[in-house]
């Protein structure tokens, strides 16, 4: 079953969307970016790139489970960013929780999808953060830390050094992106 | 000072008993100079760092990488006074090393990151709070002494 899925992933991947590595644009990920995609692929690849009907009837991948550990992680190791949800049940595997954490993947599958563009991507969302939710620029870095220690835990052989590296970069990207109009 | 709860506090030694230092150690070192290569600034004298590959085998980035991680163990034994353990390594750090101290964080949750790949599902979300508030502690300590 994870083979299958795995293929058609990459089928789907190369048949529509952006099938050679990012030219020489405003980001620059390391050569280790193909494997970075695949990582991130098989965690949110069937939300993002799928319809929705295969995603309800095929998926082999814990995505959920995967959104319910880095907000645990996030909520456990920094309670302080719980103020951002007064409205949430924020019990594990809630579904306001699941909600919000898809929401979060699928933002981070759409900057993934326009690597080149993030700042285009994600225009709409960083209005957002910068007139409605202000969110504390500090604690992106704070979520990024937890969907990296999330992702590591998740899929340590295929989270080499590069590929950690590459990550951090991508989200550092992400992050500023969403800060940028703060001010 | 730092409370430590019962639970923290076995979270915290019962994951380190587990821990291959040597290995962890190497990882963290390699992955902070490669995931951030502008700490490679503190490591001139250790050859070739030219590459993910030459880092990751580099042997002097395997020993430092060990013995950072050995010195880490002396918090875990003494987790109710962490600023006298690491009082003349702080002011190594600033008066002979010029570390800035944001290194020691960026170390802290790479080191978090070796542990999760290398533990998995048994670095629950309060295993990694505690060692979160572990590693924040230590870089805490080992800026005490700054001036």
């Amino acid at each position: 079953m994870y083979r299958l899925a795995h293929c058609l992933i990459c089928t789907y991947y190369k048949r529509g969307l952006r099938a050679e590595r990012p030219s020489d644009a405003s980001f620059k990920l390391p050569s280790s970016v193909n494997c970075s995609r695949s990582v991130f692929l098989k965690l949110v690849g069937f939300s993002v790139y799928l319809p929705r009907g295969f995603v309800r009837s095929r998926m082999p991948f814990p995505l959920p489970n995967f959104i319910i550990m880095f907000s645990s992680r996030l909520f456990s190791s920094y309670p302080q960013t719980k103020t951002y949800f007064p409205h949430f049940d924020l019990s594990q595997g809630s579904t306001q929780l699941r909600g919000h954490g898809s929401k979060v993947m699928n933002a981070i599958g759409e900057a993934v999808k326009n690597i080149d563009d993030i700042r285009g991507a994600l225009a709409k969302l960083s209005e957002l953060h910068a007139y409605i939710l202000r969110v504390d620029p500090v604690n992106f870095k704070l979520l990024c830390h937890c969907i990296l220690c999330s992702v590591a835990a998740r899929y340590p052989s295929d989270f080499t050094p590069e590929v950690h590296a590459a990550w951090d970069k991508f989200l550092s990207s992400v992050s500023s992106v969403l800060t940028e109009k703060y001010r | 000072m730092v409370h430590w709860s019962a639970e923290e506090k076995q979270l915290i030694t019962g994951l380190w008993g587990k821990v291959n230092v040597e290995e962890c150690g190497a990882e963290a070192l390699a992955r902070l100079l490669i995931v951030y290569p502008w700490t490679q600034r503190f490591f001139d004298n250790f050859g070739n760092l030219s590459s993910p590959t030459a880092i990751i085998g580099n042997p002097k980035v395997r020993a430092h990488g060990k013995k950072v991680l050995t010195s880490f163990g002396e918090a875990v034994k003494n987790l109710e006074n962490l600023k006298a353990t690491y009082s003349k390594l702080s002011e190594l750090h600033c008066e002979k090393l010029h570390v800035d101290p944001e290194n020691f964080r960026l170390l802290g949750d790479i080191l978090i990151i070796v542990l999760a790949s290398h533990f998995g599902k048994d670095f629950t979300p309060a295993c990694q709070s505690a060692w979160q508030k572990l590693v924040r502690v230590v870089a805490h300590a080992l800026a005490h002494e700054y001036h």
